[in-house]
């Protein structure tokens, strides 16, 4: 029998994520964190782009879930030491260094780092500062528990000497006796997510970090951009204090340098960090502030990244396409820099600027590299862990996995992707031993408060200095108290944080509170976290309001702090006036059909499939079209040249011979009806299926070129798109090698106004294409025009293979595209070379055009319909939150993979495909899932029978009973309110939004 | 003859059982070992150096642990206050534009031209003094000077040693 738990290394966003699928699908996970707290580099972020949300936000939720988990056992300070065994039963031995603090004990009140004497260097904040030897590492750290550092606290090194953190610890949590233990774990499968290192720039001179103060790398930068770093989140550059008006960020400093830094590879995610950072730091600024980006190609290839750069450019951020010389002290030594660059015209150039930021690369940790010889796996040459291009989180050695940038330079959505597809992988084969090793949470008997006078707690948050920076938070909770039946009232700085929570718990009881406004952020985000409070302390959930004073009120009123403060004391009037009225609402739950819908047969489709399938549950899969394999069917390989036709087949064998798999061939969705865990889809055939969970991978299709982009496609036989000389490939078409000269244009029609972004693979596809043409044929000439190159992370092999091979590169702008004509069939194509700055002429035999990738907006349109899916403004579906929840809707139980997505290399449509697989799963491990509490409820005497009700439901909720009176199917209601608005006689309302909650808040609004 | 040696014996694999050292390294370590006594006492004018780190020596040849050693033994010699930094400097100094012929084969206006850089550089230290420990380095920065207008005087190391000795 396999054991029913997993071992997951490494306590950042990816490890969090891996940690909770895994523990919320019925897994014990223990999770292993080299320091004293999760939230790896993400915490250490002020925003994340492309939505600039604060990262603290966004990612506090997780931790904290993951610190209050019961079937998660977080062990910090810790390291895997040894694995042995095989897949199913491996024997782990974890290592836990001490922490010299007793967390049973510590309850977080700051006393020893206060008190404590000795001095450090935060590298939290970057090496920026100072913390003491006993610290919490930040002020959301998870598990908030102070630790010693054994490296300088005094008594430690020098028993006898110190100790005042000892004598003033209230709660006698120091214990300078602790010791290392060995923790034996029996696991039956390891996901490792060990992250990433930065680049040290100290060795790099010409950017003379290390010597000159005001040289940062971004991370750092980050430090001083975010509230909890160095400068509570005011800009200010290191030397001398003062604002920089004038910063210049660096690109590729450490990544695609194979001279100084020894990383042929692009680190991906640096353009977006440092035009994000332009972005936020123009915000932060008063006044004028001038950024500019030195870098040598953009590369903005992930989904509503290049809106983002065209939104930079537009709000003034300064590009210029050079790799910079030197920077050099400004003549007055003043702290400003001088930078010296070539322009594109070529000519020498020098600019002045207050600070200068280096976009450093990613690299893998020097203990990873440990940790994969220990374990015994394979590395690729840039020393990240080595995976296979069909499986993309399995390492070379089974039963082990691997996610996040520890396998590849990658961004925070990827690296989510990732953990989940991991989490998928590592539960494959355990499916059978679910639920055995976990534990169940019980709450408090919640108390009946239905007879109690209100008692009302409000709790007011500083949001670090998001809120507090605008609004006069003290202001407002005092005003908060003098609200009637608030008899309690409270500021904190992270309302959010462990210790703030627990605090609340405590209150609740104490005071004897029935009722709790939180104001802060959002309850977009923070509402299910409060509410988990509510019922740890024994209340009904449903007791809870939020004001929301962060997004709608401190985001938007910065200039006008006064009047964001009275707006702030109106919105909690207003939550105090409607929580007031709000009863406990039942906790419903809808049985769980365990079938999943997978909609489209092409990689991704099948890949989730198969993933259901492994675990036992039945999957149909439908297909459009009389084939399985999609897009995947028509390119060649991919960039490390492994074909794709075999894997594809082989695929396409599995899903159509497994048992649990039904496929239909030609079939299309004609209604769907239901929600999460319990779905009713018919098909075009007439038969319906009742499924818990559906996944759309309906896929993309290739831009045809038309108008100015048509450069001849159609017209002259040599003019291709990259999939019909992907045809040729695979055909094996003996012509190709006669050709003597051949020209690709790259961007046709993605990164223009009508599509405006950028479709990822193309760049890598176009130039593997031209580099396979130079393995047939090494004499022929292969031009490749291009806009930026966009190779990003290992994919700039590929780009320096084909340099090498000497392919040429000569770059468009669209002021100056490409002209194509033809005289006598003979291909004729005009461009202008910056780089020589002269005509060029070219008579190729071959013109390859690397066409956008496009959503099939049709199918994609009906079927968001049918299952209450976004769709962006390009028609690609949009997941519930691009950062965070890059598998999942909105709408709950339904999950999105592949190119509907966003145009996305195959190893990274499996990657999804797995994840969204991973996501489903958890609602499928559940015999029932929670249902909407907030439902509507007719009061009978009221109901004339018009049957309107029933006529507005989208939900097939409604009905009329025998006698003609509307009833609603509590199971099925989602609480939308399309009723209780459509009624005519007032018959129809939601529980806790009634008219008196409703009137009662506009009443408090206008008072 | 420093630079020619090491990238003879690195370029064609010679095996050998000596190590090339600077003289400027041996100078510095003299100095720190207390076997060759100077004192920056003489320079009470406050004269101001600034250094070229010559690329054979430096970028191409021992790395930018001789150019500290060579700002080391300036700084014993002039004083550490009257040292100005040079920017860019040591592995990423300019070339001075003389070697590799240029001296030598004409082309003089050409020559200037490329040093402009070097004379610019220089010139916004404001030193009196520019210290270059080679050959090329040396007659190039003096050219410049006197063709650009430059107010510095181009000398070798040594002879800052001998004015700077103490008994």
């Amino acid at each position: 029998m396999p054991k029913g738990s997993v071992l997951v290394v490494g306590g950042g966003i990816s490890g969090v994520q891996a940690a909770l699928d895994l523990a919320n699908s019925g897994f014990l996970v223990h999770l292993v964190e080299r320091t004293t707290a999760i939230g790896g580099k993400m915490s250490q972020l002020d925003k994340t782009f492309p939505t600039n949300d604060c990262s603290a936000c966004i990612l506090s939720p997780k931790l904290v879930e993951c610190g209050r988990h019961l079937n998660i056992n977080l062990l910090t300070l810790s390291d895997l030491v040894s694995l042995e065994g095989e897949p199913g039963n491996f024997k782990a031995v974890v290592r836990q260094r001490p922490r010299y603090v007793d967390p049973t004990k510590c309850i977080a009140c700051g006393l020893c780092a206060e008190k404590c004497p000795k001095k450090v260097t935060n590298d939290f904040n970057m090496g920026i500062g100072k913390r003491k030897a006993a610290y919490l590492s930040y002020p959301q750290a998870v598990p908030l528990k102070y630790a010693l550092d054994p490296a300088h606290c005094i008594w430690i090194n020098k028993p006898g000497r110190c100790g005042v953190c000892a004598k003033e610890c209230p709660a006698g949590a120091i214990n300078f006796d602790d010791t290392a233990r060995d923790h034996v774990l029996e696991v039956g499968s390891v996901v490792l997510a060990p992250g990433f290192s930065r680049f040290n720039p100290t060795p790099l001179d010409f950017t003379g970090y290390g010597r000159l103060p005001n040289v940062v790398t971004t991370m750092e930068f980050e430090r001083f951009l975010s509230p909890s770093g160095p400068c509570m989140g005011h800009l200010e550059r290191p030397s001398d204090g003062k604002e920089p008006k004038k910063i210049a960020w660096l690109q590729c400093v450490g990544s695609r340098d194979i001279n100084r830094a020894g990383h042929p590879y692009c680190s991906s995610i640096c353009c977006m960090f440092a035009l994000k950072q332009a972005v936020i730091a123009k915000e932060h600024s008063h006044g004028d502030f001038e950024p500019s980006i030195f870098y040598m190609d953009m590369r903005t290839h992930g989904k509503g990244f290049e809106n983002y750069y065209t939104r930079a450019r537009e709000e003034g951020v300064h590009f210029h396409r050079a790799r910079v010389h030197s920077i050099i002290p400004s003549p007055d030594n003043q702290g400003n820099l001088k930078i010296r660059y070539v322009n594109e015209q070529g000519k020498v150039n020098f600019e002045e600027f207050d600070m200068v930021v280096l976009s450093t690369g990613l690299e893998p940790y020097r203990h990873t590299i440990e940790l994969a010889s220990m374990l015994g796996l394979e590395l690729d040459a840039d020393n990240f862990v080595r995976t296979d291009s069909f499986n993309p989180v399995a390492t070379s050695r089974p039963g082990i996995y691997v996610c996040g940038a520890a396998s590849e330079p990658k961004d925070i959505p990827q690296s989510v992707v990732e953990a989940s597809a991991a989490a998928a992988e590592a539960s494959r084969i355990l499916a059978p031993v679910r639920w055995t090793e976990t534990s169940k949470k019980v709450y408090p008997a919640e108390q009946n408060i239905y007879a109690q006078a209100p008692r009302i707690g409000v709790f007011v948050c500083h949001c670090g200095i998001n809120i507090a920076s605008v609004v006069d938070v003290a202001a407002v909770s005092a005003y908060a108290g003098t609200l009637p039946d608030v008899v309690f009232s409270q500021a904190n700085l992270f309302t959010c944080s462990q210790d703030t929570i627990n605090q609340m718990i405590s209150i609740i009881k104490e005071q004897d509170l029935n009722r709790v406004v939180v104001a802060s952020c959002s309850p977009r985000t923070h509402e299910p976290l409060f509410q988990e409070t509510l019922r740890d302390a024994g209340l009904n959930k449903f007791l809870f309001e939020m004001a929301n004073i962060r997004d709608q009120d401190s985001w938007v009123h910065q200039r006008e702090p006064e009047k964001a403060t009275t707006k702030a004391k109106d919105l909690v009037r207003m939550a105090v006036a409607r929580v007031r009225g709000e009863g406990a609402l039942p906790y419903n739950t809808v049985a769980v059909t365990k079938a999943a819908l997978v909609i489209g047969g092409g990689v991704s489709g099948m890949t989730s499939a198969l993933a259901f399938a492994e675990q036992g549950y039945p999957v149909t899969l439908i297909e459009q079209s009389d084939m399985l394999g999609g897009n995947g069917r028509k390119v060649f390989r991919n960039w490390k040249g492994v074909e794709f036709l075999p894997f594809i087949n082989d695929l396409t064998a599995r899903v159509a011979s497994h048992p649990h798999i039904t496929v239909k061939y030609n079939t299309e969705i004609k209604e769907a009806s239901g929600s999460v865990g319990k779905f009713s889809t018919t098909f075009s055939d007439g038969r319906t299926f009742e499924h818990g969970v559906t996944v759309m991978a309906v896929g993309g299709e290739p831009y045809k070129p038309e108008g100015q982009w048509r450069f001849l496609h159609g017209v002259n036989p040599n003019v291709h798109t990259l999939l019909e000389l992907d045809k040729k490939f695979i055909d094996d078409d003996p012509t190709l090698k006669n050709i003597k000269q051949a020209v690709f244009i790259h961007c046709v029609g993605s990164r223009i106004a009508e599509r405006p972004y950028c479709s990822r693979v193309c760049c890598t596809h176009a130039i593997d294409s031209a580099v396979k043409l130079k393995e047939m044929n090494p004499d022929m000439d292969v031009f490749m025009l291009y806009r930026d190159v966009r190779t990003y992370g290992q994919r700039e092999r590929i780009y320096q293979e084909a340099r090498a091979k000497g392919v040429v590169f000569i770059r468009y702008d669209l002021e100056r595209l490409p002209q194509v004509s033809e005289k006598e069939g003979r291909l004729i194509i005009k461009c202008h070379d910056p780089i020589i700055d002269a005509h060029v002429v070219i008579q190729p035999d071959m013109l390859v055009l690397a066409t956008a990738i496009q959503p099939r907006r049709q199918s994609s349109t009906s079927l968001a319909k049918f299952f209450k899916c976004a769709i962006d403004s390009q028609g690609f579906l949009m997941e519930a939150h691009m950062k965070l929840r890059p598998v999942d809707f909105a709408t709950e139980g339904v999950f999105l993979a592949g190119l509907c997505h966003y145009p996305k290399s195959m190893e990274e449509s499996i990657a999804q495909a797995k994840a969204a697989a991973a996501r489903a799963s958890i609602i499928l491990a559940h015999d029932a899932v929670p249902a909407e509490s907030v439902t509507a409820v007719v009061t009978a005497a009221k109901c004339t029978g018009c049957g309107l009700c029933t006529e507005v439901c989208a939900y097939n909720a409604v009905s009329l009973d025998d006698n003609g009176i509307s009833v609603v199917n509590t199971s099925m209601c989602k609480g939308c309110g399309a009723c209780v608005a459509g009624c005519r006689s007032d018959a129809v309302t939601l529980k806790n939004i009634g008219n008196e909650q409703i009137m009662a808040t506009v009443d408090a609004a206008f008072e | 003859m420093l630079f020619s040696t090491l990238e003879g014996l690195k370029r064609f694999k010679i095996p050998h059982n000596f190590n090339v050292v600077s003289i400027i390294s041996l100078y510095a370590q003299w100095i720190r070992e207390g076997r060759l006594k100077v004192s920056p006492a003489w320079n009470t004018e406050g004269l101001k150096f600034t250094v070229q780190d010559p690329c054979k020596l430096v970028r191409q040849g021992l790395g930018d642990p001789v150019a500290d050693d060579l700002r080391f033994v300036i700084k014993q010699v002039c004083g550490e206050e009257n040292f100005v930094e040079v920017w860019p400097n040591k592995s990423n100094n300019y070339c001075c534009g003389g070697g590799g012929g240029a001296l030598q084969a004409g082309f003089t206006e050409n020559r200037r031209k490329h040093g402009l850089m070097k004379f610019e550089q220089l010139h916004a230290t404001g030193a009196d003094v520019v210290i270059t420990p080679c050959h090329n380095c040396h007659t190039q920065i003096k050219d410049l000077a006197a063709h650009y207008g430059g107010k510095w005087q181009a000398t070798h190391l040594w002879n800052w040693i001998v004015k700077a000795m103490v008994r």
